[in-house]
C-alpha cells in the first residue's frame, strides 16, 4: 500500500518549516488505479521519535485541540484527507528535519510514509546549542560579507533622520521593527533555512551570549574580540571593521539596566504612571520604546555603536536586542489577546495618515511602511533600499508592501493567511488561558 | 502538549505579574511619602515646583536635589516609561544633566534616560537641539564619566566640534577630555580623518586589546596594507591581534589576504587559532570557487584535515573539503 503526504507551504526544495501555528496537510492513498480497493484504510499520524528532535501535534481541523497522534480514515478512491499540524510548545527543533511525521496503518509497526520537517522557532540566545549559535553567526556574517553583502541595506534603513522617523517615537515602532527583523531573517534563511533570529533577554544575565564564539567578548576601550571559528570576526559596516561595544553592566552575572519582563507586560493605559492598567490601548504598551528598549541600548557606554540610534545596527547584537523587543510585544499580545488591529486596545490610530484621528505617516494602522512600499520623497526618505518585502513559499504574509496593521496577527491566530512563519519559544499560538 | 505548556507559561507569567504589581504598589507608596516630605521641605524654604508638577510625586522627587541619589534614580528606572511622553520630564532631565552642582550619579542616570528617549525620534524631535547642546556642554564637564559619555556619543556622530577638540588635544594644543588612547580610537570612528599616524602610534604603545583596536581601524586605510600583512604574519604577535589583522587585510586587499591565509593555514608550526580564522574566512567569504580551484591548496587541506595535532584546524579543514562544489 502506498500513501502520499503533503504539507502546505513547502519551500522550493520540498521542505517544510513549521512554528506553533497550525498548517494544513493532506494524506491520501496512492495505489487506487486498479480499482480493487473497496475498504477505507485507517492510519495514524505520530512523531517518528517522541524522545528526540522537534515534536509535532495533530488535529483534524484547525480549530480543534491537537494531540500527539491522529487517526485518519483514508477513502479507497484516493481522495485526500485533511489534517493540521503544528510544533509542540517547549519542543522546537534544533536541526533541520529533526521533527519527523510518521504515518502508519493502525496498529502497524512499519511506517507507510514519513516526512522530516523543522519546527523552526526563535529562541533565547543564551540557551542556543553551539551548532545553532554557529549557524547563526556564520550566516549573519555571510549576509554582511565584509560590508559588501545585502546587510548594508539593513544598515541603511536605520541611519538617517527621515528613515529613523519611519520607525521610532510613534505607534508604528513595534510593527516596523517586526517587519525589519522578519525581512532580515528571511534573507538569512535564503542562505541557511535552518537559521532563526535568537533573542537577547536583556532583563536576565546572558553569559553565553557575550563570548568570543557568539556576539564577541568586550575588552578595553570598546574592543570586541571573536574566536577564530566565529565568522563575525570579519564583520564590517560603514567601511570600518568590527564592532565598538562597552557594556555598562557585568555581562557574566548582570543584566542591562532595564525594567523586567513582568513590568513591561503590564505597561498600558493612558494616565501618567498608570503602568498597571493592563491595557486600554496599544499606545500604552509602546511606552516600552523608552524602557526596556531604549535602556537596553543605553546600557552600553562610551562610543558603543548600539548606544546611539544612528549607529546601533552596526553591532550585530542590535538584532538580538530587537528580537527580544518583538518577543515582548508577542507575549503582551498573547497575554492580553491583542491580535485584532481594528480594536482600540490593540492599536489606537486605526486609520491612515489622512484619517481623523491620525498620527505621523507610517505609524497609522492602514499606512504602508517604508522602505518596502517603495514610496520616497518627504516625509518619506529619498530612497528605499529594500523593496518589495521578500515573499517566501513558507508563508503568505505579509504582502510586498506591508501596512502597520499587517504585522499584528503574525501567527495567523485570527486569519490563517496572516501567519508569517515565525514564532518565539515561550509565546504559544492563540491567547493565554485564563 | 502545547495546551499544557501554554497553561504553565500563563501561570508562571501571572505569578511574575502579581509579584511585580505588589512591588510596584509598595514603591509608589514609598515614593508618595518621599514626595510629601520633599514638598514640605520645599514649602518651608518657599521653593515650589512649577504648575501641575507640584502634584506629581515622581517629578517632585526627581527634581529635589536635596534628596539622596537612590530615590531620584529609582524614579527614572521605575517610572521612566510613562514619564517619557511628557515634555516636562525631558526638560527636567536636561536641567539635571546640565547642573554641575547636582549629584554625578543622578546626572549620569539622567543622561542615560535622555539617550533612551532620543531613540524615540519623532517624539524627541523638539528636544533634540537642547540635547545636542547639553552633550557639547558635557565635553568640558568636571565629571570624567559624563565627559566620556558625551564625547563618545558625539564622536560616533562624527561631530566636527568634538573631533576638533580631540585633534587639538592629541597635538598638545588643548586639553583632552578623555585619555589619549580613547581619543585616538574615537577619532578613528571617522575614516575621513587622517588617523593612520595615530593608529600606528597606538599599535606601538598599546596593550593587546588596544593593539587589536588599532589594527581594526587600520583596515580603513589602504596605506596600512603592508603593516597589516606584517602583523598577520608575525608569530610573536598575539592571536587576537593577528586574527583582527587578517580581517582588516582581507577588507583592504582580499587577494593578498587569500595568498597569506593559504600559507598560514597550511603552516603546521603556526598558531592553530590563527590558522582556523584564516580557513574560516577562506571557506565562507569572497570567491570561494577560486579557493577550491587551487588544487594544490585543496590537496594540502587533505593533509591538514588528518592532522590531529591541531584538531580544531583539522575540523575546519574537513568542513572546507566537505563544501567542495564538485562533491
Amino acid at each position: 500500500m502506498q500513501i502520499a503526504m503533503a504539507i502546505a507551504r513547502e519551500d522550493a526544495a520540498g521542505r517544510n518549516y513549521l512554528t506553533w501555528a497550525p498548517v494544513q496537510g493532506t494524506v491520501r492513498l496512492l495505489d487506487v488505479d486498479a480499482g480493487d480497493r473497496v475498504d477505507p484504510v485507517s492510519v495514524t499520524l505520530t512523531n517518528d521519535n517522541p524522545e528526540v528532535g522537534g515534536q509535532l501535534e495533530f488535529a483534524p481541523a484547525r480549530d480543534q485541540n491537537r494531540s500527539a497522534s491522529l487517526d485518519l480514515v483514508l477513502p479507497p478512491d484516493g481522495s485526500p484527507v485533511d489534517f493540521w499540524v503544528a510544533g509542540v510548545v517547549g519542543k522546537p527543533s534544533s536541526t533541520d528535519g529533526d521533527a519527523v511525521i510518521r504515518v502508519a496503518e493502525a496498529g502497524a509497526v512499519e511506517a507507510l510514509v514519513s516526512k522530516p520537517v523543522m519546527v523552526r522557532i526563535r529562541k533565547n540566545a543564551n540557551q542556543l546549542s553551539p551548532a545553532e549559535r554557529d549557524r547563526f553567526t556564520t550566516t549573519l556574517a555571510k549576509l554582511n560579507d565584509q560590508g559588501a553583502g545585502l546587510f548594508k541595506d539593513f544598515r541603511e534603513m536605520h541611519r538617517q533622520q527621515l528613515a529613523l522617523a519611519q520607525a521610532h517615537g510613534a505607534p508604528g515602532f513595534l510593527s516596523w521593527h517586526r517587519a525589519y527583523l522578519l525581512d532580515l531573517e528571511r534573507e538569512l534563511q535564503r542562505l541557511d533555512p535552518s537559521v532563526t533570529l535568537p533573542y537577547w533577554r536583556f532583563d536576565q544575565p546572558a553569559p553565553n551570549l557575550f563570548t568570543a564564539d557568539f556576539m564577541g567578548r568586550s575588552g578595553a576601550l570598546g574592543n570586541v574580540s571573536f574566536s577564530g571559528t566565529n565568522l563575525l570576526r570579519q564583520w564590517q559596516t560603514d567601511g570600518a571593521a568590527g564592532v565598538t561595544r562597552e557594556p555598562g553592566f557585568n555581562v557574566q552575572t548582570g543584566r542591562a539596566n532595564v525594567i523586567n519582563q513582568a513590568i513591561t507586560l503590564l505597561l498600558g493605559g493612558d494616565r501618567p504612571n498608570a503602568i498597571f492598567d493592563t491595557g486600554t490601548d496599544q499606545d500604552g504598551f509602546d511606552e516600552m520604546e523608552f524602557n526596556p528598549h531604549g535602556n537596553a541600548h543605553t546600557s552600553f557606554t562610551g562610543s558603543s555603536y548600539i548606544r546611539s540610534r544612528g549607529t546601533a545596527p552596526r553591532d550585530p547584537l542590535f538584532f538580538l536586542l530587537h528580537c527580544n523587543v518583538d518577543r515582548l510585544w508577542a507575549r503582551w499580545q498573547w497575554f492580553h489577546n491583542r491580535f485584532d488591529g481594528t480594536q482600540p486596545n490593540t492599536f489606537f490610530f486605526r486609520g491612515s495618515a489622512t484619517s481623523t484621528p491620525h498620527t505621523d505617516i507610517g505609524h497609522n494602522l492602514l499606512d504602508t511602511m517604508w522602505p518596502w512600499n517603495n514610496v520616497t520623497g518627504f516625509p518619506r526618505p529619498d530612497n528605499a533600499p529594500r523593496t518589495p518585502f521578500p515573499q517566501v513559499a513558507t508563508a503568505t504574509a505579509p504582502g510586498p508592501a506591508p501596512t502597520v496593521g499587517d504585522m499584528i496577527d503574525y501567527l495567523g491566530f485570527l486569519n490563517a493567511q496572516s501567519a508569517m512563519n515565525f514564532a518565539y519559544d515561550d509565546v504559544p499560538f492563540g491567547v493565554a488561558p485564563t | 502538549m502545547s495546551e499544557q505548556a501554554a497553561q504553565r507559561l500563563e501561570e508562571e507569567l501571572r505569578r511574575e505579574l502579581r509579584e511585580a504589581q505588589a512591588a510596584h504598589s509598595q514603591y509608589l507608596s514609598e515614593l508618595e511619602a518621599t514626595a510629601e516630605a520633599s514638598r514640605a521641605a520645599r514649602s518651608s524654604m518657599e521653593e515650589g515646583l512649577p504648575g501641575d508638577l507640584d502634584d506629581d510625586p515622581a517629578m517632585t522627587v526627581l527634581t529635589d536635589t536635596s534628596l539622596p541619589d537612590e530615590p531620584r534614580i529609582q524614579v527614572l528606572h521605575q517610572l521612566g516609561p510613562s514619564l517619557s511622553r511628557r515634555d516636562e520630564f525631558i526638560e527636567a532631565l536636561l536641567a539635571i544633566v546640565k547642573d554641575r552642582s547636582d549629584s554625578p550619579a543622578v546626572r549620569e542616570a539622567a543622561l542615560q534616560a535622555l539617550g533612551s528617549a532620543a531613540f524615540q525620534v519623532l517624539r524627541f524631535r523638539p528636544h533634540q537641539p537642547a540635547y545636542d547642546d547639553a552633550l557639547h556642554d558635557l565635553v568640558a564637564d568636571p565629571v570624567p564619566a559624563l565627559r566620556e559619555a558625551a564625547v563618545g556619543i558625539l564622536a560616533q556622530q562624527h561631530d566636527p566640534v568634538v573631533q576638533e577638540t580631540l585633534i587639538q588635544g592629541l597635538r598638545g594644543e588643548g586639553s583632552l577630555p578623555v585619555e589619549r588612547e580613547r581619543a585616538i580610537l574615537l577619532l578613528a570612528e571617522d575614516d575621513h580623518l587622517d588617523n593612520l599616524p595615530w593608529l600606528r602610534e597606538l599599535y606601538r604603545s598599546g596593550s593587546e586589546s588596544v593593539r587589536e583596536q588599532s589594527v581594526r581601524f587600520m583596515g580603513s586605510y589602504p596605506d596600512a596594507r603592508s603593516t597589516l600583512e606584517g602583523i598577520l604574519r608575525d608569530k610573536n604577535e598575539s592571536t587576537s591581534v593577528r586574527q583582527q589583522s587578517g580581517a582588516s587585510l582581507r577588507h583592504l586587499a582580499p587577494d593578498r589576504f587569500e595568498a597569506v591565509a593559504k600559507e598560514i593555514s597550511t603552516d603546521t608550526t603556526d598558531d592553530p587559532e590563527v590558522r582556523t580564522a584564516c580557513l574560516t574566512a577562506l571557506q565562507h567569504l569572497g570567491d570561494t570557487a577560486r579557493v577550491y580551484a587551487d588544487t594544490e591548496f585543496v590537496h594540502r587541506m587533505q593533509d591538514v584535515s588528518g592532522d590531529e595535532s591541531a584538531p580544531q584546524v583539522a575540523q575546519v579543514a574537513r568542513e572546507l573539503l566537505e563544501r567542495r562544489p564538485d562533491l
